[in-house]
């Protein structure tokens, strides 16, 4: 944990991230204080019980919320100097999302769902990159239907190549298991590490889920708002051994 | 452009709900186009009679008339012809006669009185070179005796030649023979546009229609060869003065301008109304707008968190709204058309107008229709769609709802914007014409509104309803004239309207709350009603103020119409005297006049005591001190008090001699007039005159303008040839009852029929049934906007229920019957209406008291306020409520529960 710093090739990072919620008697610290870093190319969890901060930290470092004090990264850019439009702008060229709840665009096909970020960037779609991240997902022969028309399964396959699509720096994932069940999870779990390992995705996944966490190559664990662990190449096992040092 | 097609998808994806919000758009613009389509073909058809009615001729002489009706001039001296003839190059000269109210009675001693238009008599054209009569049946009319009719009328009211018939002329009733029909300015169709013309040797019509003193005017043409302007000049030399040529060209356009006046007031009247149906289309959109970003925030938060920047956001918003507006606009344009017809065809089946129409497609009924349809559509949706901007990604994951788009704060922009209001507001006033008053009013309260809520929330909130208030006070105090203040009040109005929009959110909530109390008595569900209605009080209010426009206006009306019933009522009651009046059928706002000779048939009568004529002219003098026309009333001044009460102050009977005048106080004041006193005045015929004040009187009620003139003053100068009595009153011998003097009366008037002898209570009958007719269509026209507000109502509802689609599963899923979820949307939909009902009826009562306060007390001195009347709008608004919650029930109460639970 104390070694942070030391990792140059962070694809983000943040230094005494504090995020604190309400005032007075409601008064609540999401993160206190939180230092870390996310190595490029790797798959990254982070876990912690309800109310640990993990959701938070994520959405802070994604640029999606504010802290109240302390600074994050996305490469080197410093996402607390950065303006509202500023931010979006970032959002829409280096990071990508995937959501628990799918997220898609009700109105819009799954192609163009997955090429929403690009188009609102008035770049061009790399369709090669688009048909291989398709073709990869084994979508290539639902790309003509509705949200509405697919699986759950095949919806979050949706929103795994939205993510890809623009070819982000990092993709976070808020709990992108939350919603399936295991067999489909898993292989969701399956592409993402794939994304990591044969495309140099950095992504970083926020899960409850020790069979989920598994699958990363490094799980940080939080606890009230602060960072409380880590494991390199976790099992289930050992995170679930890990999780039981919680509370006590 | 990735949002343009998601925002042409979204618009797509519900088409009831698109087609719904369409609606109202749609039918404005189609009004708009409609009136625009209808007062232009009119135009085309009376510019094209106006070509017809003065052609086949290159001069005309008449009289030269410094203001007033060019009917009353002065007849031209019997002589002129003979020296134009002797001028050079003069050929064809044509002296015309022509006179309103000339009516042939039909063979069973009816009237043939026109009711599409007036009834007229000309003279047979013997001398033009192109007489505009072409004789269709038989022969011109030579005798003194002998007379013609146009073939529509010969056709429709069965005249025959070869008959006698009786012909009402001012001079009295004459027998004469019918030797022909002719068509009128066309050879082929007769061009009479709904009057009824007859024609008589020109002998016979200055005889007749002018009392032998002279003809209306001349027409002549250019011999070949000969210059039109030198002839022109040569005819000037010769001319007496209060004579002038004119071209024919000259005339037509003179009468297209009259016609295409009276078409202005038409159209924009109809207008007014189009922009009301709009002001109503533009707050739907704004709350389907509004409702619509409330439901997307999740997606929008997505699309924020993708890397959307928010002007993106408010961009495909803004799109989404001009789909409808577009499509909306479209089909309002191409739906304008048959309306225009419609209108066409209903009016010729009112025999009222031309009945050859046209659709002309003009460029400006497009462009209008296009800016009105689509700049609404896009001044609605703005307000949504800025708020849509400041939708913060993180509304993808968490579920939160969306947060209110605050202005940000500028000092120094906020105050530049309030500088300028003010400038707006006192431009206005500089301009100094009740339009732009009504149009910088408003713009103050926006200009009022954007820079103060820069510098202070709350106080912006406030502006539109500062503004307004301050602008009704102004309006009851200030003393401006009339029209001005219609249009301080109309800004008054408007800015009312929408600081109470802006400020109704804050008491939607206790006050349907309070509305909801007797209801929240009958049961759970309509308990519930009372706190959805007051949930979402933003939405609630804007639902209601689009009824409140409808209502508030029609509350308005009521009690203008009410007030101005009763003030005819007290005027009848208390100033008028005698038992009995004499009028002609008023074709227009004014009666027609009718010959002497029939008030000294009802003077002769056993039955009368003794009879009082009286005359009047719109325009009938000038003041030489400051050239004001004036509008006349002409009687025998001696005899006036025994007819009506004119509230006579002080007067000297040693003063009523031939040039005597009757003035009111205010207008005595204004020139500084004392009895005895002498005021010079300039009659149409320029002549000026001296007139002495011989009384002085202080009650407008009957003569309005203030200016009472003996008779002899009249006849001897405003109406020259031929006079014409306007009302006569008639005073009953004692002891003859009510039916007798009607008898008598009629046995007088059964060869004029459109001439009656009514008793005050049936005057007042008539005015108030007057009053009522125009109240109807007034109120027909404002009722399409209330309609669509009930529609905006239907569809708020439907999304609400659509958004709480999950909510009413739970409900049912807690054993909630269909009927029990039926009764709560009802009762939501009634509080809402209810809500805008009460808002509408009070903004409306304010402002007709103020009408009634504004407007002259020539008109309306009386407030009458019609509490039936009102209570029953404010029931039908309920009533209204209740079937717009009819689908929207309907269709919560058929929601399947489990699928209601699971929906997200």
């Amino acid at each position: 944990m104390s070694d942070v710093t030391e990792v140059h090739s962070a694809a983000a990072r943040a230094s005494s991230a504090t995020k604190i919620y309400g005032k007075g008697d409601t008064l609540v610290t999401a993160l206190d204080s939180v230092d870390i870093s996310f190595e490029a190319g790797k798959f990254s969890a982070i876990m912690g019980p309800s109310g640990s901060g993990k959701s938070t930290l994520m959405h802070c470092m994604a640029g999606l919320d504010n802290l109240s004090s302390g600074k994050v990264f996305i490469g080197d850019t410093d996402l607390t100097e950065l303006s509202e439009k500023e931010l979006t702008l970032l959002r829409r060229s280096n990071i990508g999302f995937i959501f628990q709840s799918f997220n898609l665009v009700p109105t819009l096909n799954a192609l163009e769902n997955i090429t929403l970020p690009i188009d609102l960037s008035g770049n061009k779609v790399d369709t090669d990159w688009v048909g291989q991240i398709t073709e990869v997902v084994n979508l290539s022969d639902r790309l003509k239907h509705k949200p509405n028309e697919l699986s759950g399964g095949q919806q979050q396959r949706v929103a795994v190549s939205r993510a890809l699509a623009s070819k982000p720096n990092i993709i976070f994932a808020d709990e992108p298991t939350g919603n399936l069940d295991s067999k489909t999870g898993n292989e969701i779990l399956d592409f993402m590490r794939l994304a990591t390992t044969d495309l140099n995705q950095t992504i970083v996944m926020v899960t409850h889920d020790p069979v989920a966490a598994s699958y990363s190559d490094r799980v940080i664990f939080l606890e009230d708002g602060r960072v409380v662990g880590e494991i390199i190449e976790p099992t289930a096992d050992s995170v679930i051994d890990q999780m039981r040092t919680f509370g006590s | 452009m990735a949002l343009f097609q998601l925002a042409v998808k979204n618009a797509y994806s519900k088409p009831g709900r698109f087609l719904l919000t369409s609606l109202a758009v749609l039918v404005g613009v189609a009004l708009t186009t409609a009136v625009f389509v209808f007062t232009d073909s009119l135009r085309t058809t009376l510019g094209d009679l106006s070509e017809d009615i003065e052609s086949g001729y290159d001069l005309a002489i008449r009289s030269e008339i410094p203001f007033g009706n060019r009917l009353d001039a002065a007849p031209i001296s019997l002589d002129l012809p003979d020296e134009l003839m002797t001028v050079d190059g003069v050929v064809g000269v044509q002296p015309r006669v022509i006179e309103f109210g000339i009516i042939p009675n039909k063979s069973d001693g009816s009237a043939a009185v026109a009711n599409r238009g007036p009834n007229i008599g000309v003279n047979w054209e013997e001398t033009a070179l192109n007489p505009r009569l072409y004789i269709s049946e038989g022969r011109p009319p030579t005798a003194i005796t002998e007379f013609a009719v146009d073939t529509d009328t010969a056709e429709d009211d069965d005249f025959v030649v070869g008959q006698t018939y009786a012909l009402q002329t001012p001079s009295g009733l004459r027998e004469v023979l019918l030797v022909g029909t002719f068509n009128f300015a066309d050879p082929e169709e007769n061009a009479v546009v709904g009057a009824k013309i007859v024609a008589m040797s020109t002998d016979a019509s200055v005889e007749f229609f002018n009392a032998g003193i002279g003809f209306d005017d001349i027409t002549l043409s250019v011999k070949a060869g000969f210059d039109q302007n030198s002839v022109s000049e040569n005819i000037k030399r010769i001319l007496p003065t209060g004579l002038e040529v004119v071209t024919v060209e000259d005339l037509v356009e003179e009468q297209a301008d009259n016609f295409n006046e009276f078409i202005d007031i038409f159209r924009t009247i109809l207008l007014v109304f189009a922009f009301i149906i709009l002001i109503v289309a533009a707050f739907i959109i704004y709350n389907v707008f509004s409702i619509i970003v409330g439901q997307r925030v999740q997606e929008i938060g997505l699309l924020r968190a993708l890397g959307a920047t928010g002007k993106q956001i408010t961009n495909s918003i803004v799109t989404e709204a001009l789909c409808v507006g577009i499509f909306a606009t479209a089909f309002g344009i191409l739906l304008g058309f048959p309306i225009a017809f419609g209108l066409q065809e209903l009016l010729a089946a009112l025999e009222f107008g031309p009945d050859e129409n046209s659709l002309p497609v003009n460029a400006t009924t497009i462009i209008v229709g296009s800016i009105l349809g689509i700049g609404l559509t896009f001044i609605a949706a703005v307000w949504p769609a800025m708020k849509a901007r400041s939708i913060s990604p993180m509304a993808a994951i968490r579920n939160t709802s969306l947060s209110r788009y605050v202005v940000p704060r500028h000092i120094g922009y906020g105050s530049a914007l309030t500088v300028s209001g003010i400038a707006t507001l006192v431009l206005g006033f500089v301009v100094d014409n009740w339009l732009f008053m009504l149009l910088f009013g408003l713009l103050t309260g926006i200009l009022l509104y954007l820079g103060l809520s820069r510098i202070q929330i709350l106080a912006g909130k406030f502006s539109f309803l500062s503004v307004g208030l301050l602008l009704l006070v102004l309006a009851l105090t200030a003393d401006f004239r009339t029209s001005m203040l219609l249009g301080i009040l109309g800004a008054a109005a408007l800015n009312c309207f929408l600081g109470i929009n802006l400020l109704s959110p804050y008491f939607a909530e206790p006050v349907t709350k309070l509305l909801g109390t007797p209801a929240s008595r009958l049961g759970v569900p309509s308990k519930m009603a009372r706190s959805n209605a007051g949930r979402n009080p933003e939405r609630t209010a804007t639902a209601a103020s689009a009824l409140m426009i409808g209502l508030a206006l029609v509350a308005t009306v009521s009690v203008v119409s009410e007030s101005l019933k009763a003030t005819v009522g007290d005027i009848l009651e208390e100033d008028v005297i005698s038992d009995w009046w004499v009028q002609g059928e008023s074709l227009g706002p004014e009666p027609l006049g009718f010959s002497p000779t029939i008030t000294s048939e009802i003077a002769s009568l056993p039955e009368v005591e003794d009879v009082l004529a009286m005359q009047y002219s719109n325009e009938g003098l000038r003041t030489v001190e400051d050239n004001q026309v004036k509008r006349i009333y002409s009687a025998d001044l001696n005899s006036v008090p025994n007819y009506f009460n004119i509230g006579l102050k002080k007067s000297d009977s040693t003063l009523l001699e031939d040039n005597a005048l009757y003035i009111h106080e205010d207008e005595a004041s204004k020139y500084g007039l004392g009895i005895g006193s002498f005021i010079s005045v300039e009659f149409m015929d320029q002549s000026q005159m001296d007139l002495v004040v011989a009384g002085i009187f202080s009650s407008k009620s009957v003569i309005d303008s203030g200016w009472l003139l003996d008779s002899s003053v009249y006849s001897s100068n405003v109406n020259l040839a031929p006079q014409t009595d306007d009302f006569v009153g008639v005073l009953i011998k004692n002891g003859v009852s009510e039916d007798q003097a009607r008898v008598a009366l009629e046995s007088v008037l059964v060869d004029y029929e459109q001439v009656r002898a009514q008793t005050k209570d049936e005057v007042k009958d008539e005015a108030e049934n007057q009053i009522n007719q125009t109240v109807t269509i007034v109120s027909v026209l404002l009722f399409i906007s209330v309609v669509l507000a009930v529609l905006g109502v239907a569809i708020t509802l439907a999304l609400s229920v659509f958004e709480r689609t999950k909510e009413i599963g739970l409900t049912r899923a807690v054993g909630a019957t269909r009927k029990q979820i039926k009764r709560m949307i009802r009762v939501e939909g009634i509080l809402v209406a209810l809500f805008g009902g009460l808002l509408g009826i009070g903004l409306g009562l304010v402002f007709g008291i103020a009408c009634v306060q504004i407007i002259p007390d020539d008109f309306v001195s009386k407030l009458d306020i019609p509490w039936l009347l009102i209570l029953r709008n404010l029931i039908i608004a309920g009533v209204a409520g209740s079937l717009a919650a009819y689908f929207p029930a309907r269709r919560a109460a058929k929601l399947k529960v489990l699928d209601a639970i699971n929906h997200e």
